[in-house]
């Protein structure tokens, strides 16, 4: 098992690679000098100076063909320097690790509400099929895949925030309060809307495709085998059917994690959360380049290591991934 | 699902027996579409709203960027303006319809390009095997890693805002699932007798390409650029809204929006405007809604092993 | 001999899409205890829709016609509910299928599957029912049942599957087993293994057996009496000597000449018989005899269904060729 892991594991290092090469170039390719950049966030340190301007391009290499920044660049930041923000003149590192835990708050809450809903809900209209129960389920679940988010953040934010006022509006926190109790709930408030709105989309498109996943493997004969053998209808579905959906379900539910830091940058930006989504909106806009790479690399990583847990659950999960397929 | 049944006799069927005369695939696929409702519906839905952003401008005699300045910030069903007005005072209605050409034709044309790319890309892979695949499903893969909207936005910047920009940005990122689709798909048939068969006997590669994987292969290919359609639209309206993707004054369902996301707490006289944010995000909704229930539709019909239990 | 089944006016419809068809039209039989019946006919013709109603283990679509009754040991198995439908199948009544390769739970290990037969009819608790496992493993002939025991699926090959599905089967030693064609997913020399294994296991446990196949060399080992049904109806019935010895209906006579011999004398023969035609699909069966159209004898009469006619050899047949035979009740 540990080799699975391992082989796994290689397998994503040139994928690593490649992805770092297609961001950087394609953050490469954005229009803007960043010595301009600099100079109109800066204009009196860097005064209209041909000769300064020359030695600043030497300095940080900007006219280096294109490998040779990529390899400078995948030096510094497999040493950890990400590199300065010119929209914060902050260390990017600092940044992220700051915005970070924000963003992993929402995601994670969001990608909980989203299981909580969709497995049951799954489970049972697959059961129900075609019952009253299943068809309401699916057009939930149609409305759920198409509703744009920053929308349905909007709408939700007009009924609840301005109409109702039971919410709060944007941002995370509210200054001044007190108390472990009352900054939880505090907190727990601003971060109700956010995360419905972020977890009840995914629930949608989870609910069909546990559904369908159910459905498949209730068509199995061994779950035929099951009904012959007298086990009843709870048992089968449980213990028999669900356990053998669980390879489909576990795919999706662990690889659509980039999705939810995806969607958390609309989301965020909607709601002024201070995560690492916004941060990245707001790189991208600005051209802060060493930020936004960052963001975009970090991004990328999530992805791998999603990858990874969801291999990892398949193999609690099937043993015939255990075993290395020993056998017939 | 359980496969037991329970007290139920003969009595409780009513003799719906029709003799079947399904002479061809396409009959039997027309019929299967027929009886799904909630495709029938999005159908026709859909073609109204394609029939209202197309035709209605022709109706109207405002134009998108004409400013009533005798009523800023109207709620809907005043007197000329059956949806309100924003706050310089365009008709919403008239915008909706311009925005719907734009964010339609987005939509569309990208999954189609999107849609051939990837076929074109998986036929090749699945077809000719060897390096050639196992290259492009790397390149997939990667590609999939990307975190995709994220990318998009940088896309926008570095190509540009405007349609064609738009349409390109979202090809280069969008053809990778049906491209796998199709691969999958052609690996399968590739394996059938019909097509070792017509290897053995030396029938040209493209030949074979054309007359035995490309009519099995359109189904799925189908049903692909429906999904495309609707991520496309969602997508288009998305970048939109944050800023990047269609620029005013050009309407679209996305940037306006944005516009309305100044209002949401009130304007300066304490009016909230919803039906700036409700309407244009509503035809977003709407439209990807149907797209959707066309597609749900479409599979079940072109599925030949699909013919449901009522 | 005791009547455990009796089946009367079986008839299976099911409702789709495209209308209502009626796979299984009006067959009856009986089984009495220890005897072994074998349902014979080409694919299609709903000898495993049938073998599967037994138990009810058909679709939500699926339903029995009004005048169908199926009589086990005195209760009627159409009108059952579902708890006592449980308790049966499994207990008195077991299956075996046809594909051992994905009739077993991928993700659990054989003992357990076995086990969960015992836990539940017999209220055995888990090491009762791990080590009567590795008994029943080691009856049907797997060697070193008890390591075998802790293996999953996977991990067995096809006969030994098969072999673990008996296991299951039997494992309460049931009144009925219904084998859907058995042998058909598996090569020829383990068939013969598993032929032998089921002629063995069905005398030591005195469980009746229906067997569904298309097989006749199968029928030929193991039966006692025969059912040869075509396209929804059974077209002859017989003790299994006297089938082959003498098949009455053109359909069993068909089958049984289209077996490929290679006996000296038909050396001058070109071509190997067969039966012209295709079984027809239940939406579109003929009108009268079903299988007029492929019938060699086919006379005017035959646009009429036939009625079923007991001959003096003791066959029930299903022909106008008969005609002039008592009348089968």
């Amino acid at each position: 098992m540990k080799t699975y892991f391992l082989k796994r594991f290689l397998e994503l290092i040139p994928i690593f690679f490649a992805i770092s090469i297609i961001i950087f170039v394609i953050m490469n390719s954005m229009p803007g000098d960043p010595l301009l950049q600099m100079r109109m966030q800066n204009p009196r340190a860097m005064a209209n100076d041909p000769q300064r301007m020359k030695e600043l391009r030497e300095y940080y290499r900007l006219d280096d063909p294109l490998p040779v920044k990529y390899f400078t660049w995948l030096k510094s930041i497999m040493t950890g320097d990400l590199g300065y923000s010119s929209m914060y003149k902050m260390p990017v590192i600092d940044l992220i690790t700051s915005r970070l835990p924000n963003t992993l708050i929402l995601t994670i809450t969001a990608w909980l509400i989203g299981l909580v809903f969709a497995l049951p809900i799954g489970i049972l209209s697959a059961v129900k099929k075609y019952s009253v129960f299943d068809y309401s389920t699916t057009v939930f679940a149609f409305i759920g895949i198409s509703l744009p988010s920053f929308w349905f953040a909007l709408i939700a934010i007009i009924i609840f925030s301005v109409n109702l006022k039971w919410l709060p509006v944007s941002g995370m926190a509210t200054y001044g309060v007190v108390g472990t109790w009352n900054i939880f709930v505090d907190r727990l408030r601003y971060l109700v809307l956010p995360a419905f709105v972020l977890g009840l989309v995914q629930v949608a498109s989870w609910v069909r495709y546990i559904r369908t996943s159910l459905l498949e493997v209730l068509d199995q004969d061994y779950v035929r085998t099951a009904y012959a053998k007298g086990v009843p209808d709870r048992k089968v579905i449980i213990k028999h059917a669900l356990k053998n959906a669980m390879i489909p379900i576990i795919t999706i539910i662990a690889l659509d994690i980039p999705y939810f830091f995806g969607g958390a940058l609309i989301i965020e930006t909607v709601f002024s959360w201070p995560g690492m989504g916004r941060l990245m909106y707001q790189a991208v806009i600005s051209s802060d380049y060493n930020l936004a790479i960052s963001c975009l690399m970090f991004l990328a990583i999530i992805t791998l290591i999603s990858n990874l847990v969801a291999d990892f659950l398949y193999v609690l999960v099937d043993p015939r991934i255990r075993m290395g397929r020993k056998g017939t | 699902m359980p496969k037991l049944f329970y007290r139920k006799k003969l009595e409780e069927l009513e003799d719906k027996a029709r003799p079947l005369h399904i002479n061809s695939y396409w009959q039997l696929v027309w019929l299967k579409f027929k009886s799904h409702k909630l495709a029938m519906i999005g159908a026709v839905i859909l073609l109204a709203i394609v029939a209202f952003s197309v035709f209605g401008p022709l109706f109207v005699k405002v134009g998108y960027d004409d400013m009533d300045f005798s009523s800023l910030f109207s709620p809907p069903l005043t007197r000329g303006h059956p949806l309100g007005t924003d706050e310089l005072g365009h008709d919403v209605l008239v915008r909706i319809m311009y925005g719907g050409r734009i964010s339609l034709f987005v939509g569309f044309a990208s999954s189609i390009i999107t849609t051939l790319i990837g076929t074109l890309i998986g036929l090749l892979s699945g077809f000719y095997g060897g390096i050639v695949d196992r290259f492009l499903m790397r390149f997939v893969d990667v590609m999939l890693s990307i975190p995709m909207f994220p990318i998009l936005l940088t896309l926008t910047l570095v190509f540009g805002s405007g349609i064609m920009n738009i349409i390109l940005v979202l090809t280069v990122f969008g053809w990778m699932g049906v491209a796998r689709l199709v691969r999958g798909l052609v690996l399968s048939i590739r394996e059938t007798e019909y097509v070792m068969s017509a290897r053995a006997m030396g029938v040209r590669s493209v030949r074979i390409i054309l007359r035995h994987v490309l009519p099995n292969v359109i189904p799925i290919v189908i049903v692909s650029a429906t999904l495309n359609m609707s991520y496309a639209i969602l997508a288009e309206s998305s970048l939109s809204y944050l800023g990047l993707g269609i620029q005013p004054p050009m309407p679209s369902w996305g940037n306006m929006l944005q516009r309305a996301m100044n209002y949401v707490l009130g304007t300066a006289t304490g009016v909230s405007p919803w039906w700036l944010t409700f309407f244009p995000g509503f035809f977003i909704f709407l439209t990807v809604l149907n797209v959707n229930f066309l597609g749900d539709g479409l599979r079940d019909a072109l599925d030949p092993k699909f013919v449901s239990e009522s | 001999m005791e009547k455990i089944l009796k089946v009367e006016n079986l008839k299976i419809s099911f409702k789709t899409q495209l209308g209502r068809i009626t796979p299984v039209d009006g067959i009856s039989f009986e089984l009495s205890e220890g005897e072994t019946l074998g349902i014979v006919g080409e694919s299609g013709c709903g000898k495993t829709i049938t073998a599967f109603s037994i138990i009810k283990l058909l679709p939500k679509n699926a339903f029995l016609g009004e005048n169908t009754r199926i009589t086990f040991r005195g209760r009627d198995l159409a009108m059952i509910d579902k708890e006592d439908l449980q308790r049966i199948r499994g207990k008195s009544i077991s299956m075996v299928f046809q594909e051992p390769m994905t009739s077993l739970n991928p993700l659990y290990t054989i003992g357990w599957q076995i086990s969960e037969v015992y836990k539940l009819h017999e209220g055995l608790d888990e090491s009762q029912a791990m080590q009567k496992s590795i008994e029943m493993l080691g009856l049907v002939g797997i060697p070193e049942p008890a390591k075998r025991v802790k293996e999953y699926p996977h991990q067995l090959s096809g006969g030994m599957r098969q072999r673990v599905m008996i296991a299951m089967a039997l494992a309460c030693s049931p009144m009925l087993l219904i084998a859907d064609e058995p042998t058909t997913a598996l090569d020829v020399t383990i068939q013969a293994q598993v032929l032998e294994l089921m002629n063995d296991l069905k005398s030591k446990f005195n469980t009746a057996t229906m067997i569904i196949t298309h097989d006749l060399g199968v029928i030929a080992e193991m039966c006692d009496r025969v059912l040869v049904m075509y396209a929804g109806q059974i077209v002859e019935s017989s003790d299994v000597f006297r089938l082959f010895d003498n098949p009455l209906h053109p359909y069993t006579r068909g089958l049984i000449h289209s077996i490929p011999r290679i006996e000296v004398k038909k050396l001058d023969q070109k071509k190997l018989n067969v039966i012209e035609g295709f079984v027809p699909h239940p939406s579109k069966f003929p009108e009268g005899c079903r299988f007029r159209p492929r019938c060699s004898f086919a006379m005017e009469k035959c646009v009429e269904r036939p009625p079923v006619y007991l001959t003096e050899t003791g066959h029930t047949v299903s022909c106008w060729r008969f005609e002039g035979s008592e009348l089968y009740e």
